[in-house]
C-alpha cells in the first residue's frame, strides 16, 4: 500500500516537473493559464453582486460577503478539478496513445492518477497566487483555520475528481462520442458541485438532488466547511465513501475496457 | 530456450458493420440495430524467437503485425492462444515484462512535445525507476548511438521527423531493454537517417545481444538488420525462415543484363531452344532470364560473350520485395514451405 502510494507520488513528481516546465516555458503561456480563473471569478462575483442588489429587501439564506468568499474559494477549487480531464483520458484511448501508458511498469490507473496529481498540482500553483491577489483586492479574507481545513480536504477532492473523470473518460469509449457525454458531465458537475453558484442559493429540491450525487463534495461541501456552514469530518467521510464506490466502479470498467481494447494501425 | 514464443496466438475484434444506408430512415434504423461483425486480426500464429536474433515481421497493411506486437507487450489480450516473452505471459504480467522490453511505434510519439528531449528522457527514467547514475550513463550511450548530442536540448516540437524518430528509438532504449519491438521505425525517413537508425540497431544486436522484432514495409531495414523473416497475411502465418530462402521462393529465376556492341544479338547459341531461358532485347541491352537450377550463369555468360560483342554485364539477383509481393498476392500461399 505504502509502496504503491510512493510509486504514484514518484510518477506525480515526474509529471509535476514536466507540467511546470511546460507552463513556464514562456511568460504568455503562464499569463494565459492565470487569466481564465481570474476572469471567471471576477465575472461570477460581479454577477452575484448584481443578483444580491436586485434582491434587496428579500430574505436570502447567506450574506453577500459569504457569497464573495464562497466564489473566491470555489474558483480556487475549480482550478484543481478543471473541466476537461475526462476528454483527456478518452482521447488518449481513442487516439491509441494509450499504448505508451500501457508500456510503463505501473498499473494504468496508477499512471493516470500519478499524471493527474502532477498535472493538477502544476495547474494550481499559479492560480493560488491569483486567488490571493483577488481575495486581498476585494477584501475577502478568511481565518487561517479555514484555509487549513480546506487544505485537509484537497486530497479528498482530488481523489473524488479523479474517480469521476476516470469513469467518464472510460465511458465515452462506449458512446464513441467524447464531446457529448464529456460536456454533459462537465455542465452537471459545474452546477451540482457549486462551482458556478453556491448550492445554498439553488431551490431546495435541486439542492437535495445535488447532494444525492458526489459532485457537492468537490466544491460546495469543502467551501461550506471553510465558511463554517458544514463539518469537516462529515465532508471528508462522504468524499472517501464516494471515492471508494467510484473507484470500484472505475476498476470494473477498466477491466472491461482492457479486454475489449482496440488499438488499430501502427 | 526461446526468448519469445507464441502458440496458436489469435486475436479477434468486433467491429461495427457499415451497411449502406443512404436514406434518412435507413440511417435512423441503423442506430437501433447495432450490427457488428467479428474480424480475425490474428489467426493461430505460432513462432519462436531466440535470444539475440533479429527477425523481420512482414505483412501487408492490416495483416496483423501491429496487433502481434501489442499482444507481445501485453497491451492487448489474445482471444485464443498463448505467448511467452522472457518467461512472462505479457497480458498477465505486463508490468514486470515492460521493464525488459523497448517498443517503438513509428507513427506515435512518447516524447513530451513542448519540452527538450532530455526532459523526456528524464521523465521516462523516473517512470522506469532508474537511478540518476543509470539515467546519465544510459542517456550518454543512447546519445552516442543515435547521434543525439545536438538534439537533447531542443524541444521535441522543433525536431524534424528524422531527428524525432532517432530520439524515439533512444527513448525506447533508455531502460536497457533485452528485446526491442519495432513497428515501422523508419517510416518517412530519408536515406541518411535510415542508415543511422539501422546502424544503431545492428550495433545493439551485435554488441549487446538485444533481440529485435521488426515490423516494417521497408526491405532496406529488413535486409540491413534481420536474417530471418516471419510473414503473415490476413492474420495467418505464411512464412517463417531465412531471408535467402524467402528470396528464392519466387522460383530459381535469375536475370543477366548484357550491354552489347551491336543491336542485333545472335541468340541461337544462348537460347538453345530450351524453355529454361528467356530473352528480351532493347536497344543495346540483352536481358536474359534463366532457371538457375537448370542452367548456370557461367554457361550463359560464356555463350553470349562468345557470339556477341559484350561491353558490360550484370547479374541481377531476385529481390526480397519481389518474393514478398509474390507471397502477398499468391492465393496458394498455404502451400509454400515453412522453414
Amino acid at each position: 500500500m505504502i509502496t504503491g502510494l510512493l510509486s504514484i507520488l514518484s510518477i506525480s513528481k515526474a509529471y509535476l516537473r514536466a507540467r511546470l516546465l511546460e507552463s513556464t516555458r514562456h511568460w504568455l503561456t503562464l499569463i494565459s493559464g492565470l487569466f481564465y480563473p481570474m476572469v471567471k471569478a471576477l465575472i461570477l462575483i460581479f454577477l452575484l453582486q448584481a443578483v444580491f442588489h436586485s434582491a434587496a429587501g428579500q430574505q436570502l439564506p447567506v450574506s453577500l460577503n459569504q457569497v464573495m468568499q464562497y466564489i473566491a474559494l470555489a474558483t480556487l477549487l475549480n482550478t484543481i478539478i478543471g473541466f476537461n480531464n475526462a476528454f483527456q483520458i478518452a482521447e488518449r484511448v481513442k487516439s491509441g496513445n494509450v499504448v505508451f501508458d500501457l508500456l510503463r511498469p505501473w498499473p494504468w490507473v496508477s499512471m493516470m492518477f500519478g499524471e493527474y496529481l502532477g498535472a493538477k498540482l502544476a495547474a494550481v500553483l499559479f492560480p493560488i497566487a491569483a486567488f490571493l491577489a483577488i481575495s486581498v483586492g476585494l477584501g475577502i479574507t478568511l481565518p487561517l483555520a479555514s484555509y487549513l481545513q480546506l487544505l485537509a480536504m484537497i486530497p479528498g477532492i482530488m481523489l473524488l475528481d479523479f474517480c469521476l473523470t476516470f469513469i467518464i473518460g472510460i465511458a465515452t469509449l462506449w458512446t464513441q462520442n467524447t464531446w457529448g457525454l464529456g460536456l454533459a458531465f462537465g455542465w452537471i458537475q459545474m452546477l451540482f458541485s457549486g462551482a458556478m453558484v453556491p448550492l445554498i442559493l439553488l431551490p431546495e429540491r435541486l439542492k437535495a438532488i445535488a447532494y444525492w450525487t458526489p459532485f457537492p463534495y468537490l466544491i460546495d461541501a469543502p467551501v461550506s466547511v471553510a465558511l463554517g456552514l458544514e463539518t469537516l469530518g462529515r465532508t471528508v467521510q462522504n468524499q472517501l465513501l464516494w471515492s471508494g464506490a467510484l473507484l470500484c466502479l472505475g476498476l470494473i470498467l477498466y477491466r472491461a475496457i482492457t479486454k475489449s481494447l482496440k488499438v488499430n494501425g501502427g | 530456450m526461446p526468448i519469445i514464443e507464441t502458440q496458436q496466438l489469435s486475436k479477434s475484434f468486433k467491429v461495427h458493420t457499415n451497411s449502406p444506408a443512404n436514406s434518412l430512415t435507413g440511417r435512423i434504423r441503423r442506430l437501433f440495430r447495432d450490427a457488428r461483425t467479428e474480424i480475425r486480426a490474428l489467426d493461430s500464429v505460432s513462432f519462436k524467437v531466440e535470444r539475440g536474433e533479429a527477425v523481420a515481421y512482414l505483412g501487408p497493411n492490416g495483416a496483423g503485425k501491429s496487433t502481434t506486437i501489442k499482444l507481445l507487450c501485453g497491451i492487448l489480450t489474445p482471444s485464443v492462444g498463448t505467448a511467452c516473452v522472457l518467461g512472462y505471459t505479457p497480458w498477465k504480467e505486463r508490468k514486470s515484462l515492460v521493464r525488459h522490453i523497448g517498443v517503438v511505434f513509428g507513427q506515435r510519439s512518447q516524447l513530451l512535445w513542448d519540452l527538450p528531449v532530455k526532459e523526456s528522457f528524464r521523465f521516462l527514467a523516473t517512470i522506469y525507476g532508474l537511478s540518476k547514475a543509470e539515467q546519465h550513463t544510459n542517456t550518454r550511450f543512447i546519445s552516442d548511438l543515435m547521434d543525439l548530442d545536438e538534439l537533447l536540448n531542443k524541444p521535441v516540437r522543433e525536431l524534424s521527423l528524422g531527428q524525432r524518430v532517432r530520439c524515439e528509438v533512444g527513448a525506447a532504449l533508455l531502460h536497457q531493454p533485452e528485446i526491442l519491438l519495432l513497428d515501422e521505425p523508419t517510416i518517412g525517413l530519408d536515406l541518411l537517417v535510415k542508415d543511422r537508425v539501422r546502424e544503431g540497431l545492428r550495433y545493439l544486436r551485435k554488441e549487446l545481444g538485444v533481440t529485435i522484432l521488426l515490423a516494417s514495409h521497408d526491405f532496406g531495414d529488413v535486409e540491413a538488420i534481420c536474417d530471418r523473416a516471419i510473414l503473415i497475411n490476413n492474420g495467418l502465418l505464411r512464412y517463417d525462415g531465412g531471408l535467402e530462402k524467402l528470396r528464392s521462393l519466387t522460383g530459381p529465376a535469375r536475370t543477366i543484363e548484357f550491354t552489347l556492341e551491336q543491336s542485333t544479338p545472335n541468340l541461337d547459341l544462348v537460347l538453345g531452344g530450351g524453355p529454361e531461358v528467356e530473352s528480351e532485347v532493347t536497344e543495346d541491352k540483352l536481358v536474359i532470364k534463366f532457371d538457375s537450377s537448370k542452367v548456370t550463369a557461367q554457361k550463359i555468360i560464356a555463350a553470349v560473350t562468345a557470339s556477341n560483342g559484350v561491353t558490360d554485364f550484370k547479374i541481377i539477383e531476385p529481390r526480397l520485395e519481389d518474393a514478398v509481393r509474390e507471397l502477398y498476392i499468391n492465393p496458394d500461399l498455404k502451400e509454400l514451405p515453412k522453414a
